[in-house]
């Protein structure tokens, strides 16, 4: 079978699911350069916008609770207009694990490991994350829960030890910003930590759970990872205050801020391995939906031959995307967010109204058996698989 | 597994392996004997030259420095730390051409203080905030410290106690932090500051003062030694011994005989900045004030005098409350309000035998004295029109509204404004005693 | 390619030797054990020198293979055969047991009584014996009479009596060097494998123990038993085990670690996923668990399978003492372990890599110790760890007086000299040593954290921290994707699964439950306990 078929429990789920947002409170330069002081408030605005996108992803699951995305595209929109959707996807999934894979190289090259090629520390990260993912999903998210309550630990040790220079007066006055700087800052916020959620539809069939209530599993994972991400924003805008809109990186700033007592200072190294965990735990996950997704289009036997293959692939692709870090920079601010929501909001939306289209048109066909009723793409062949 | 599959794999990991083992090729390995631990950068400005700045720089040599275990150390002769100088247009530069004269390559991430000579602050510090708070290798919790007079005779100053001024320095920050109230700032703090809305700062100001003290031991060691010497005449008797002893004489005195000319830093007050630009300084009288107005105060003296006699107060656990608003017309008012705890440490001439009375008199002397402390800070910072205390930051946090009226004429209103302050200061115990013994003497006159 | 070629010629051999399928009763006949040509020649013959002649001719001319002949008494009584090897055997046994009997009893060998019967009447009538066999295989005979079993031949009778009288020396029940407590049993296994079952025997009193015997090794016939607990344990892994060592076809078990290398899950792992224990008590406590254990003769080590991660880390006196201090050493033994494997390359890191990270003064102290070495960090801590590697063999083959000695003068002199030297800084000697010191608290993996301690230093050497994070979460993989015996190999310590004795250990009152991976269904050890016993004043 071309994707993995072991099993994971619903504890696992939720915790990867919890580190996946972790790991996007480091790389929050894109949205804090914009709101800065207000950004705890721009952060729970993105994610309620975020609710939205998991009403429907649970609705898709729902009613497939064994299919992948893939195969829900195929179900759905028919075998040509679907695979033309799925190439949408596939190419998501390629592009965030380099995005992903080059904002650790990134963080890596600019805080620790100045001079080293970095395509060294790329090619080293990828080869920890196939074998990884040529271990199964099982062995790959067992991990989780414990990086993830382990980063939630350290979040919360660091919050206190920055305690010593963190003042509450930087965080007022709120909202004296124009209001469309939180209509921006929100708009990123709900894309690019929390629209990415739209991977797990390729890892739903393995999860080992009765009730199939994967809305309330993807809620609970995503609002512990943004109490988190919450914490993290609140203490780096109490410690740098104002100048938090112009560093690259506060959070790595705050870090290098807070101490007690010279023993702690220069914590900066548990910061890095965190985050190393937490980008890999993610980056394996996109990695999985990438490859995965490759072999059930491609219908392939397995995903595990083409996994080294997808990531070199990446590697190359990340060396390519961008010319220099600004424009990187630049990028994630102002045209991936579209980019983003088309993809992880307009399309699964669009999905659940053919979803529901159909489903309707079925429930009248069953009722009026004289009547046929063409679907929206003409293809009557709902057949058992609409689990209604 | 079949055979081939087998070999595959293993030939496959064996390359992996011995390829990474080769790329991962120790870029950014740097051994702990080729850096030299830089610890101090001051920065100067040069009389005729505008552009340039002198910057020095002050890196640890390793070998004095530390403990018994290296077996000797470099023993008296050889100076703890380096001090290197440079001319240069900025900060980086210099870093990188020092090291054309040093053998090793420079590593700042260890750098505990920054120095800017006070003549190079008139010209406004952009260039120290800029590269501090830009440069991957600079930290930006690095105190800055404006001294009166050049940076460069402070970095080289031979301390006491400490090893060098590098380390003197962030000591003495540290520990007024502790005893008096938050003193020293960082590059992140100032940048912080002079952001906000009132856009002023201050800076530590430090001095280096003379002091010419004789050492009693190198006395005695030096006595010692001219017996020595004279015994040694004695014996030898020859001429030529003689003249060669006298030199080594002199040559001993210079170095260890004598007077030695010792040099201590002393905080002496604050260097006032409007945004990155020198405006003004405040000096230790006015120091109390802004301790008072900033609201971090542990525990200071204030000395009283009352009526004819003088009492000496420990304030302690002091709390402050600072509201600020904007009337109808225009004008920002402030209340401040303290409450604390005193306790009594020296009391000579005040009449005691009323505890209440005698309670009451020296309250209401402190809370004038502090008033008066308080008064003269701000008048001064008014002078310097730089709202170094933050009433501008108070008003815009809390009523945002209010400060976007007044934000264009912001100088002029901190100029006019009017502060209320409404001191209560509770004297909690009078010390071991609980009535003066001197009581006697108080009005006899000598 | 010429690995290729090896490889392909050596599973050719396999599968040759692999011709014949292995009898039910354990990896033993086969075709290419020269002796035996088929059934037809293994039977008994009647006459009792064509019997002893095709013996002789089969063992050889051991001096230590007894031939006794015997003429039993009464009319018509025929002619008898004692074969035995001298040694192997308990002499009293035999004349008590066997010749006494044999030779004061009057055969009435009369029509009615036919030849055939005569084994069973000697077996039931005559013997004093407990232990008695008749069968009609020479193979049968020479593998009992290997194994310290005394065979009577009679002549004109098809077959043949072999009578248990092992009765070799064997060392006496000692406490084992290798697991010492201060609180609990000192009982080891010793190399007889009765003995061993039986000191099983008496701490599991159970009739649900089984001990199922089987012989594996060509030329060694080594029985090994394995125990086992019926409903407890799970049938699953007690068949897949059974499966596995079936397929053993190799020519000398020595030992229980040969057993070890032919059924583990991953050969080439440096986790071992088949645990070992000298004694008793611990491999009962284990079989209890869920458990199973499996015997050598010839071993004092008992080899116990599924084996965890987590007992690595759990010795036996854990559960004698009180559960407050039994957490505490428990979590120490992790912390330990942790920094045994992590110290040296973090130190490695810190000092080339992240000077940033070293607190100012202790950066001087390091700096200057540096000062006067001349290789760079990696080689110095690679010299200290390699000196310390040796130190710690030759210590231990040196005889026992001699090897105290020099391992303590030995260790005092290399790190002060080095220094001395200036081969190495004293930072580096220190991290070492403490490093060396911490490793002995969990014994059972020295092995594994001086290899891993070692690619850890070379990847901390060339990638820094982010190279020892990476590593770090490669180490984390292969643990997660190890299995034993179709067991998780981090099952209780991953959160979400028995955590109660992983960490920390629970109270034995709490414990009301065996581990769900190793006991399956069969879960319930106990009722729910709660502490009542004080009483209230």
């Amino acid at each position: 079978m071309s994707i993995d078929k072991s099993k994971i429990t619903v504890t696992q789920f939720v915790f990867t699911i919890v580190c996946f947002i972790e790991s996007s409170a480091v790389l929050s330069s894109f949205s804090v350069g914009i709101s800065g002081k207000d950004s705890w408030f721009t952060m729970i605005m993105g994610y309620l916008v975020f609710l939205i996108l998991v009403f429907v992803i649970s609705q898709i699951m729902r009613r497939y609770p064994d299919k992948t995305l893939i195969e829900i595209n195929n179900e759905v929109f028919g075998n040509v207009l679907g695979r033309i959707i799925s190439v949408f996807y596939i190419w998501f999934f390629v592009t965030l694990t380099s995005l992903n894979l080059l904002d650790t190289q990134v963080f890596a090259s600019s805080s620790i490991m100045t001079k080293t090629p970095p395509i060294v520390l790329m090619a080293t990260f990828m080869v920890i994350c196939v074998w990884a993912l040529r271990n199964g999903i099982s062995v790959m998210t067992r991990y989780m829960t414990v990086i993830g309550l382990l980063s939630f630990a350290i979040t919360v040790f660091a919050f206190i030890i920055a305690f010593q220079k963190f003042h509450l007066s930087n965080l007022l006055p709120p909202m004296q910003q124009k209001p469309i700087v939180y209509v921006q800052a929100s708009h990123i916020f709900s894309t690019i930590p929390f629209g990415e959620i739209i991977v797990f539809l390729m890892l739903t069939p393995n999860v080992s759970s009765s009730s199939k209530k994967y809305g309330r599993y993807i809620l609970i994972g995503t609002l512990l990872g943004v109490i988190s991400m919450l914490l993290v924003a609140i203490r780096d805008i109490g410690v740098l205050g104002e100048t938090i809109k112009y560093f690259t990186v506060p959070s790595l700033e705050t870090q290098r801020v807070s101490s007690i007592s010279k023993i702690f200072s220069r914590l900066e190294v548990l910061y890095t391995i965190i985050f190393t965990a937490l980008m890999y735990s993610k980056i394996v996950v996109l990695l999985y939906a990438a490859t995965a997704a490759i072999a059930q289009f491609f219908k392939l036997k397995t995903y595990k031959n083409i996994s080294l293959l997808i990531a070199a692939l990446c590697i190359v692709y990340t060396l390519n995307l961008y010319d220099s870090g600004i424009s990187h920079g630049l990028s994630g601010m102002l045209v991936v967010p579209f980019l983003w929501s088309f993809i992880e909001y307009i399309l699964p939306i669009l999905t659940l109204c053919v979803i529901l289209i159909k489903s309707k048109f079925k429930k009248e066909g069953t009722e009026n058996d004289a009547v046929r009723v063409n679907g929206k793409r003409g293809n009557l062949s709902l057949g058992p698989s609409l689990g209604n | 597994m079949s055979a081939k599959k087998i070999t595959r794999r293993l030939l496959s990991v064996t390359a992996v392996v011995l390829i990474i083992a080769v790329l991962g090729g120790c870029w950014d390995k740097v051994e702990l004997n080729a850096i030299s631990i830089i610890t101090g950068i001051g920065v100067d400005a040069i009389p005729d030259n505008p552009d340039l700045m002198n910057v020095t720089i002050q890196s640890a040599n390793v070998k004095a420095l530390s403990g018994p275990a290296s077996g000797g150390g470099g023993g008296d002769g050889e100076a703890p730390f380096i001090i290197n100088e440079e001319q240069s247009k900025s900060i980086s530069e210099a870093i990188t051409q020092i090291g054309r004269r040093t053998s090793r390559s420079p590593f700042t991430h260890h750098n505990q203080i920054i120095v800017v000579g006070k003549d190079y602050c008139k010209n406004g510090i952009q260039s120290v905030v800029d590269t501090f708070l830009r440069e991957d290798e600079m930290r930006v919790e690095t105190s800055i410290v404006v001294a009166d007079g050049t940076a460069r005779e402070m970095l080289s100053v031979k301390t006491e106690i400490e090893k060098s001024a590098s380390q003197w320095i962030p000591g003495m920050l540290a520990s007024l932090n502790y005893n008096v109230g938050k003193v020293d700032v960082s590059v992140l703090d100032f940048a912080s500051q002079i952001l906000k809305p009132s856009g002023a700062a201050v800076i530590p100001l430090i001095k280096v003062e003379d002091t010419s003290l004789q050492k009693p031991m190198l006395k005695e060691k030096n006595a010692q030694q001219q017996e020595k010497k004279d015994e040694g005449e004695e014996k030898s008797g020859e001429e030529e011994k003689d003249e060669k002893k006298e030199a080594e004489e002199e040559k001993s005195e210079k170095k260890n005989g004598g007077e030695i000319e010792t040099k201590t830093l002393s905080f002496v007050g604050f260097a006032v900045f409007k945004g990155p630009y020198f405006v003004g300084e405040m000096g230790v009288a006015e120091m109390k004030g802004y301790r008072w107005l900033s609201g971090d105060v542990t525990s200071t003296r204030v000395s009283l005098s009352v009526g004819s006699g003088t009492a000496n107060v420990n304030v302690t656990n002091a709390k402050f409350k600072k509201k600020v608003r904007l009337d109808e017309s225009g004008k920002l008012i402030a209340d401040f309000s303290i409450i604390a705890d005193a306790a009594v440490l020296e009391s000579i001439g005040i009449d005691d035998t009323d505890i209440k009375r005698y309670t009451k008199v020296l309250t209401e002397v402190m809370s004038e004295q502090i008033k008066k402390e308080i008064e003269d800070c701000l008048e001064k910072a008014k002078e310097l029109n730089a709202d170094v205390f933050g009433f501008l930051n108070t008003l815009y946090e809390k009523h945002p509204k209010d400060y976007k009226r007044i934000e264009e004429k912001r100088d002029e209103v901190f100029k006019n404004m009017t502060l209320n302050t409404d001191i209560k200061i509770t004297i909690q115990d009078t010390g071991k005693l609980k009535k003066s013994i001197l009581e006697k003497w108080w009005n006899d006159e000598h | 390619m010429i690995l290729e070629k090896l490889l392909n010629r050596f599973i050719r051999f396999q599968e040759k030797a692999r011709e014949t399928p292995a009898p039910k009763n354990g990896g033993n006949g086969d075709s290419q054990d020269n002796n035996l040509k088929g059934d037809s020649s293994d039977a008994l013959l009647e006459k009792l020198s064509d019997n002893v002649n095709t013996i002789k001719e089969l063992l050889g001319a051991s001096q230590d293979v007894k031939y006794h002949n015997i003429k039993l008494r009464g009319p018509g009584a025929p002619e008898a055969m004692l074969i035995f090897i001298d040694g192997l055997v308990d002499e009293k046994m035999i004349t008590e047991g066997i010749l006494e009997p044999l030779l004061t009893h009057e055969f009435n060998l009369t029509e009615g009584l036919a030849f055939g019967k005569l084994a069973q009447i000697i077996d039931k009538q005559i013997l004093q014996m407990g232990d008695v066999e008749v069968s009609n295989k020479i193979s049968k005979l020479i593998s009992a009479i290997l194994s310290g079993s005394s065979a009577l031949i009679i002549d004109g009778v098809k077959e043949c009596l072999l009578i248990s009288t092992k009765g070799y020396p064997t060392r006496s029940i000692t406490e084992p060097q290798t697991e010492v407590v201060v609180r609990g049993p000192r009982e080891g296994f010793t190399e007889n494998l009765r003995t061993n079952t039986a000191m099983i025997r008496r701490r599991i009193k159970s009739q649900d123990l089984r001990m199922e015997h089987m012989t594996v090794g060509k030329k060694t016939e080594t029985v090994i038993c394995i125990t086992y607990i019926k409903n407890v344990a799970r049938q699953e892994i007690v068949d897949k085990l059974k499966e596995r060592i079936e397929k053993i076809d190799t020519d000398s078990i020595i030992d229980s670690g040969y057993i070890e290398a032919f059924i583990e899950d991953s050969p080439f792992s440096l986790f071992e996923t088949v645990g070992y224990t000298e004694k008793p008590d611990v491999a009962a406590a284990k079989m209890l668990e869920g458990r199973i254990a499996i015997l050598v003769d010839g071993s004092p080590f008992a080899i116990t399978v599924p084996h965890l991660f987590v007992e690595n880390f759990q010795t036996s006196e854990d559960y004698n003492t009180r559960f407050l201090y039994a957490s505490v050493t428990r979590l120490m033994r992790f912390v330990a372990y942790f920094l045994s494997v992590f110290t040296v390359p973090v130190y490695i890191a810190l000092t080339t890599f992240h000077q940033e990270l070293i607190p100012e003064t202790l950066l001087f102290t390091i700096a200057n110790a540096r000062e006067g070495t001349p290789f760079p960090v990696f080689f110095e801590a690679l010299i200290m760890v390699i000196s310390f590697e040796v130190l710690k063999e030759a210590g231990l083959r040196l005889p026992r007086p001699v090897g105290q000695a020099i391992s303590i003068v030995g260790a005092l002199i290399m790190g002060d000299a080095a220094i001395a030297a200036g081969l190495a800084g004293a930072p580096v000697v220190i991290a070492v040593a403490f490093t060396a010191v911490a490793g002995f608290i969990v014994p059972n993996q020295i092995e594994s954290t001086s290899i891993l301690r070692i690619i850890m230093m070379i990847i901390a050497a060339t990638l820094g921290g982010y190279g020892l994070a990476l590593g770090m979460l490669g180490l984390l993989i292969h643990l997660a994707s190890l299995k034993s015996f179709g067991v998780d190999f981090l099952t209780t310590v991953i959160p979400s699964t028995d955590l109660k004795d992983s960490f920390v250990r629970a109270p034995l009152w709490a414990m009301v439950r065996r581990p769900i991976a190793l006991a399956g269904r069969n879960r319930i050890r106990m009722k729910p306990w709660l502490p009542q016993n004080s009483e209230k004043a």
